[in-house]
């Protein structure tokens, strides 16, 4: 027989929640931060990721297979014979670029170059232009291009006007012929920033003349066996799913770093309702001991309290989830950033709500609101009947826990510590090594924080009196608030601190690698990107004061089962210091470059590729497949895909590209870089094609500002984490200062002033801050070198050194205890406040 | 000495105000020890909290040791607290992260006096009450009894003027309140210390000099 | 369009009218009417039949028919890019060993975009785009077959030569046999369709009009260069349905090219191409105006067994729909005639070997095999087209 029918029972939480408002609110907002920042991420991952496979279904269409061309391109006799020969149908040929677009900050579009008439069976959609156009727009006169009556809308311009667009160093003026209104999401998403062109425009605009980029086709096996006995050299047949899952999957790595980083916020929010859900059990021990005493069930106490964490759970999910929604807006814009800085060309304009990641979200978030409910409900049903036990002795039976927790702590830093280590290439278990080792850590800061503050008693109780060891006692004895509210923050701390010098390592190493790498004074690109006119580059080398020139040419090669970056250099041996090996003997790598047909590979491409020193690697170049051994893996943080380096000579021996894409030009001694750039710049405006001229500290300083502007969103992420850290602690200090409220009144009573207990509390605070900060370092530390030494090596492929800026930890430190001093304001001005008559009024 | 004058104060409960005390006056000779009777509500607690500045009346003015009160902010009354009186609660008394010896050094150490002789006092004062073996042990390891003798210590430790105690015995068995009481007495005899004590037993007021009762009336 | 002057240009009018009217929903149609890899584009549509058929105003630029010319062999059968439209036009009626009758339109439009095109760098730009159609009459199955492709003029991927005589669209090639222009083969496979057929006069070319000049209008530039190959036979394969048969029988073949095109009144029309049994052949085409009325430019030819032709005017054939078919893309055909020439005691009943003889393409029109019962006169089979007639 219970005396409180349930709806009672349900009453009185519900009252004792509303009663409790700060509690109930902060409680709310530690669920709903956490699952913001889990969702924002996982939306913005989404809305990316559909962005990319919107363009490449869009772009891709109905294509089976795509016969890809290296970087001669594919004659266009190729395709005719093709069709009017083999009679192969449908097949597409396609010329693809991309161009800038000055004026509009100097955004990309992507030109695709098609044959309407060939894409009825591949792209209808852009078929179904030829339902729009004028035929002779497209294929008698130049520069017609069709776009997303949305883009043109954007870009101010309508049917019937031009739009500049810069490639290969010249503005061309694009006849805007229609605008597409497509009916599918699939192409009005999926074609955004493109402009289609007629082949013919394209090759024009491109400077791609008789050559095609690659042909599309939708065939069967035996069509596509025949396509392959016709393959022309250095073009690959490849089946077109798998080329755009190969691209898209090197974005994967990266964005299963912003998957863990938006856990551990999740992660941080748990602690927080623990926390909560503790201090609200342990708060009531008396009223459920007098519930017990009437006869309530343990089962029915536990489900009051299991309630109570649903009730939080799932309104501070849909908080979460909404809020998610707004960041999720803010984020993918800077994950779009990223992808573009790091990997490919996407345009993704807007938030796509996959109903899946928003369920992702409230199922964790409500799940870890229960799950770390759990411990405090399990409390409350060993409250006795008629409990009125005393904090100490709850103390002290949290403090037994303590050598529990020690075990379970170094238990979790081992298996952390293991995982992070034990598997060859995985990511996703040092992930999982990492979090242990951010739960041992975590799992350690109670009994670290009680170990330390009694031993800080004598010492504060010398310095600063009774307040002082009240300050170190008082973090002690109240471990079981102060212990979980100390872990949040030392679990935000660190990872502000190993994000932060994991960042920081990487921009000192980058940075490094800049000075080493940029051996030129001045460098020579073509505006809007594309191969230098040969003129052009006679003009810049006949220029007085050029002591040597680098001359570089970037192209795409089919790999085996991928297209590699191929780097083409001509390096005058002046300049062999502009690379750094991290493994080869430089000696004989660079004679085995130079003489015997050797490339190096970039510290990533060996990663991803699995490659030594000593290895080779086999290309698709322009007389047939060939393989070139490879003399050395150089440091290379330019690209995260990797790159292959081959020497010039080598290059045109196997491709038929005399092709340059830009120019290193040293200054002979005596010479002023400043007004060498100064007269190749009045060489070059001799020609026709424009050029960019960058001196090396320009493309120094604006290589840094990317790399910054990359890590933006982790900047982003870190802040974030931070805030749920600053709610829990803010949580744990309030419900801290309500529970003492009569210790506080005690001392009030016996002559202490609104200050001084003030003081206290803060001074309490600022211990609780300082301790978790220092506690962070060494995790954080462990952070940074799990980022470092094997997640960003699995994720990324490069290598840095750990580089710890003593400032970093400083302002870590800090923050830690800046954020516990201002999260104990509020509590403690409140407490200042209330008279002391009515503290005591209140037993 | 202890002058009320036309004191009132009354609490708000939801929409109404509860008048605790109408224009109460009063007063308590120096040394004299009163006992405050009366049912509950009736505002022997308020009164003890006015008289010991952690509280002010609505009205009226309060007299202690020639210090008026009701004149003085907030923050002077707390240090008129620190060195003129002493509190003795009817439960949890003691800082619980202090030891017995420091909760009684406590009080010293506010109010400058943790000298040599002052840390002698505390020690006499600990064995007067029976617990000198207890110095080092924290309040919660000791017994309701023990917690108030040292509480009962603590709040004379600095050697107020006048002693507050409400229900100082209320939670303790007879046997326990009589060893309290006793130590009370001894501690508070010869008009050294003036002591208003609220009760609810007619057998620990009739210990003291006094015995005022309030009325529902409000006296 | 292929056998009269007119017909082209009446044609290419009737083609714009429907292209007007499918703008929108001519893709669909195109996916619904064969294999995707046959199908064009959403026909270019909108394209320039509307141009090739515009008037006077936007002939500027072309090259025009303006007077009788003598026609030069072989080089005209070749094509003539610097005027607007021009077309190689088969029709034909085969059968098997046994009996199995097919009816086959094979058929290469090339149209000029842009009279006036810049200099380009790319090959592949052009101002010459080509339109090509394919159909088969299964008549046994009671089924019709039919692909339509747009491919541009350049780079080799659609285009011609007199000599040897080659003109194509990508695989649909139709070419000289042997050294001179004829015989000539087509060659046009198309997966599970192919029409394989070599032809070879049994009669001379017939220059149509007014030798080979034939007005469509009252303005001289009104006109094209036309003749005929009013009797070829016809042997070869035809596949349907993956299934090879080998077939003979007669076919028909018109070239035409031209600037200008009809007034802007035309409705569409109605065109026969007959083989009688006796050796002579009959073609007349009626241009139908928006009211109703047989416009005065509508003409005929009747070829005599020796080769002879003889002009016939609007006056002298008399037509008559006998029977209606409602096509399932809407739009109602008089498939089934009487036609009736007196002077020449000829009164013919035509019957289609099949309904459903309707090419839905980018322009949506009726073009099938007929059969010929002769009232008065002798039997025979022949091709009929009938445009404007879509809805």
């Amino acid at each position: 027989m219970t005396l409180l029918p349930r709806p009672l029972l349900a009453r009185a939480s519900l009252r004792y929640l509303l009663g409790h408002p700060w509690q109930l609110g902060l409680a709310l907002l530690g669920v709903a931060l956490g699952v913001a920042v889990v969702v924002a991420v996982d939306l913005a991952n989404q809305s990316a990721s559909r962005g990319f496979s919107l363009s490449a279904e869009a772009l891709t269409g109905r294509a089976t297979h795509q016969v890809v061309a290296g970087p001669e391109g594919l004659p266009e006799e190729w395709y005719v014979r093709l069709r009017t020969e083999a009679g192969i149908r449908p097949s597409a040929p396609v010329v693809e670029g991309f161009v800038r677009l000055p004026g509009h900050g100097d955004r990309t579009l992507r030109i695709l170059g098609v044959d309407v008439f060939a894409e009825a069976g591949v792209r209808p959609a852009l078929g179904a232009v030829s339902a729009t156009v004028e035929p002779a727009d497209l294929l008698a006169r130049p520069r017609g291009a069709v776009l997303l009556a949305s883009d043109l809308e954007r870009l101010g311009r309508a049917v019937g006007d031009t739009l500049t667009v810069r490639h290969g160093g010249r503005d061309h003026a694009l006849r805007i012929v229609a605008g597409l209104r497509p009916e599918r999401e699939l192409e009005a998403v999926g074609l955004r920033d493109v402009a289609i062109m007629d082949i013919a425009a394209a090759q024009e605009l491109l400077g791609r003349v008789g050559r095609l980029d690659r042909v599309d086709l939708v065939a069967d096996a035996a069509t596509a066996d025949r396509v392959a006995d016709r393959i022309p050299d250095g073009a690959r047949l490849v089946v077109a799913d798998r080329r755009a899952e190969t691209l898209e999957q090197m974005t994967d790595a990266f964005r299963l770093n912003l998957q863990a980083f938006s856990l551990l916020a999740l992660v941080v929010g748990a602690f927080l309702i623990y926390n909560t859900m503790t201090f609200s059990v342990v708060q009531r021990r008396r009223l459920m001991g007098l519930l017990r005493a009437t006869g309530t069930t343990r089962g029915e106490l536990l489900g009051v309290v299991l309630g109570e964490a649903v009730v939080i759970g799932v309104l501070g999910t849909a908080a979460g989830v909404a809020l998610g929604v707004a960041l999720a807006t803010v984020l993918v814009d800077l994950v779009t950033r990223t992808i573009n800085d790091l990997y490919f060309v996407l345009a993704v304009r807007e938030l796509t709500l996959t109903p899946g990641s928003l369920l992702r979200g409230a199922a964790l978030g409500i799940g870890m609101t229960v799950v770390a409910a759990l411990a405090p409900a399990r409390e409350a049903t060993t409250v006795p009947p008629r409990a009125a036990l005393s904090r100490s002795v709850l103390e002290r039976a949290h403090r037994r826990w303590l050598p529990g927790l020690v075990l379970a702590g170094v238990a979790l830093l081992a298996a952390g510590g293991l995982l992070l280590v034990a598997s060859e290439r995985s990511l996703v278990v040092p992930f999982a090594g990492l979090f242990g080792v951010i739960l041992g850590g975590a799992l350690l800061v109670p009994p670290g924080l009680w170990l330390v503050t009694r031993g800080l008693a004598p010492v504060l109780g010398a310095a600063a009196g009774f307040t002082g060891r009240m300050t170190a006692r008082g973090v002690a004895a109240s471990l079981s608030r102060t212990g979980v509210a100390a872990s949040a923050l030392a679990v935000a701390v660190s990872a502000v601190i190993g994000v932060g010098v994991m960042v920081d390592s990487f921009r000192t190493t980058f940075a490094e690698w800049l000075d080493a790498t940029l051996h030129a004074d001045v460098y020579v690109s073509v505006a809007g990107g594309g191969p230098m006119d040969a003129e052009q580059r006679r003009r810049l080398l006949a220029v007085s004061g050029v002591a040597t020139a680098t001359r570089s040419r970037f192209v795409r090669v089919g790999a085996g089962d991928h297209e590699a970056r191929l780097r083409v250099f001509a390096v005058p041996p002046a300049a062999e210091d502009g690379f750094s090996f991290r493994t080869g003997n430089p000696e004989t790598a660079w004679r085995a470059y130079r003489q015997d047909g050797a490339v190096f590979v970039t510290e990533p491409y060996a990663w991803h590729q699995e490659l030594e020193v000593g290895d080779r690697v086999t290309l698709n170049t322009g007389s047939g497949t060939a393989t070139f051994p490879v003399a050395a893996v150089v440091y290379d943080y330019g690209t995260s895909e990797g790159a292959i380096i081959m020497a010039r000579r080598t290059y045109t021996r196997y491709w038929d590209d005399n092709a340059v894409d830009s120019l290193g030009i040293r200054a002979a001694d005596g010479v002023d870089p400043e007004r060498l750039q100064e007269r190749l710049r009045q060489a070059a405006a001799a020609g026709g094609q424009q050029l960019a001229f960058r001196a090396d500290h320009e493309i120094r300083a604006r290589s840094l500002a990317v790399f910054d502007r990359t890590f933006t969103i982790t900047e982003v992420l870190r802040l974030l984490a931070i805030l749920v850290a600053v709610t829990g602690v803010l949580s744990a200090l309030l419900a801290l200062a309500l529970e003492r409220a009569r210790e506080y009144a005690v001392l009030r009573a016996g002559g202490m002033t609104a200050r001084e207990l003030g003081g206290l509390v803060t001074a309490q605070n600022a211990l609780v801050g300082l301790l978790s900060g220092l506690f962070a370092v060494p995790l954080g530390l462990a952070l940074a070198g799990g980022l470092i030494g094997v997640i960003n090596r699995r994720s990324f492929g490069w290598s840095m050194d750990l580089a710890v800026d003593p400032w970093i930890l400083l302002q870590a430190v800090a923050l830690s205890v800046a954020a516990a001093v201002a999260a104990g304001i509020y509590p403690a001005w409140r407490l200042a406040r209330t008279e002391p008559a009515l503290a005591l009024r209140e037993e | 000495m202890i002058v009320l004058d036309g004191v009132s104060r009354a609490f708000r409960e939801g929409e109404h105000a509860r008048v605790v005390l109408d224009r109460f006056s009063g007063s308590v000779a120096g040394g004299e020890r009163l006992a405050l009777v009366g049912r509950s509500g009736v505002g022997k607690s308020t009164l003890l909290n006015l008289i010991g500045g952690m509280d002010r009346p609505d009205a009226g003015r309060i007299t202690v040791s020639d210090t008026e009160l009701t004149a003085l902010s907030e923050r002077d009354r707390t240090l008129f607290r620190r060195y003129h009186i002493g509190f003795v609660f009817q439960f949890f008394n003691l800082i619980p992260t202090l030891t017995v010896a420091e909760n009684l050094h406590m009080p010293l150490e506010m109010t400058g006096g943790l000298t040599p002789a002052g840390r002698r006092r505390a020690q006499e004062l600990l064995e007067r009450v029976g617990l000198a073996d207890r110095r080092d042990a924290f309040p919660d390891t000791l017994s309701g009894g023990e917690q108030q003798r040292i509480a009962l210590a603590r709040a004379l430790v600095h050697r107020p003027g006048v002693l507050l105690a409400d229900e100082p015995t209320g939670t303790l068995d007879t046997a326990t309140a009589e060893e309290v009481l006793t130590l009370l007495d001894e501690l508070t005899g010869g008009g050294r210390v003036t002591v208003v004590l609220v009760t609810h037993s007619p057998e620990v007021a009739s210990r003291m000099d006094r015995v005022l009762r309030l009325g529902s009336d409000g006296g | 369009m292929r056998r009269h002057l007119r017909l082209r240009p009446g044609r290419s009018t009737a083609i714009a009218l429907v292209i007007i009217a499918f703008a929108a929903g001519g893709i669909a149609l195109l996916d619904r009417s064969g294999p995707p890899e046959e199908t064009g584009p959403g026909p270019g549509a909108a394209f320039d039949v509307t141009a090739a058929l515009g008037g006077e105003e936007q002939a500027a630029g072309y090259r025009r028919v303006t007077g009788p010319e003598p026609l030069a062999f072989p080089q005209d059968h070749g094509p003539h890019p610097g005027y607007r439209h021009e077309w190689w036009y088969v029709t034909g009626n085969v059968t098997t060993d046994g009996g199995r009758h097919f009816g086959f339109q094979a058929t290469l439009f090339r149209f000029n975009i842009a009279p006036e095109m810049p200099a380009r760098a790319s090959d592949l730009a052009t101002n010459q785009l080509w339109m090509a159609h394919m159909a088969v009459t299964d008549t046994r199955a009671g089924a019709f077959h039919h692909r339509e492709r747009f491919v541009r003029g350049a780079a080799g991927l659609a285009g011609g030569t007199a000599r040897p005589f080659r003109v194509h669209a990508e695989d649909w090639v139709m070419r000289s046999a042997d050294s001179g222009a004829m015989p000539v083969e087509l060659h046009f496979p198309a997966g599970d369709l192919a029409i394989e057929m070599r032809l070879t006069p049994r009669k001379p070319l017939v220059l149509q009009g007014e030798q080979g000049y034939s007005r469509k209008g009252p303005e001289p530039g009104n006109a094209s260069r036309y003749y005929s190959y009013t009797r070829l036979a016809a042997q070869g394969r035809i596949t349907v349905a993956g299934e090879t048969h080998t077939v003979s029988g007669s076919a028909w073949m018109d070239r035409e090219w031209g600037t200008s095109s009809l007034g802007a009144d035309q409705e569409g029309w109605d065109w026969f191409a007959l083989q009688l049994e006796d050796g002579r052949e009959l073609m007349f085409y009626r241009l139908r105006r928006g009211d109703g009325s047989t416009s005065p430019y509508s003409e005929g030819v009747l070829v005599a067994r020796d080769g002879t032709a003889e002009r016939l005017g609007p006056g002298q054939v008399r037509l008559e729909p006998q029977r209606y078919w409602r096509s399932p893309h809407g739009g109602r055909y008089p498939v089934a005639w009487r036609m009736q020439v007196p002077e020449h005691d000829l009164d013919l009943a035509l019957e289609p070997v099949l309904d459903y003889q309707e090419l839905d393409g980018a322009f949506r029109y009726w073009e099938g095999a007929v059969r010929v019962r002769g009232r008065s006169g002798p039997d025979g089979r022949g091709y009929a087209e009938l445009t404007g007639y879509a809805q």
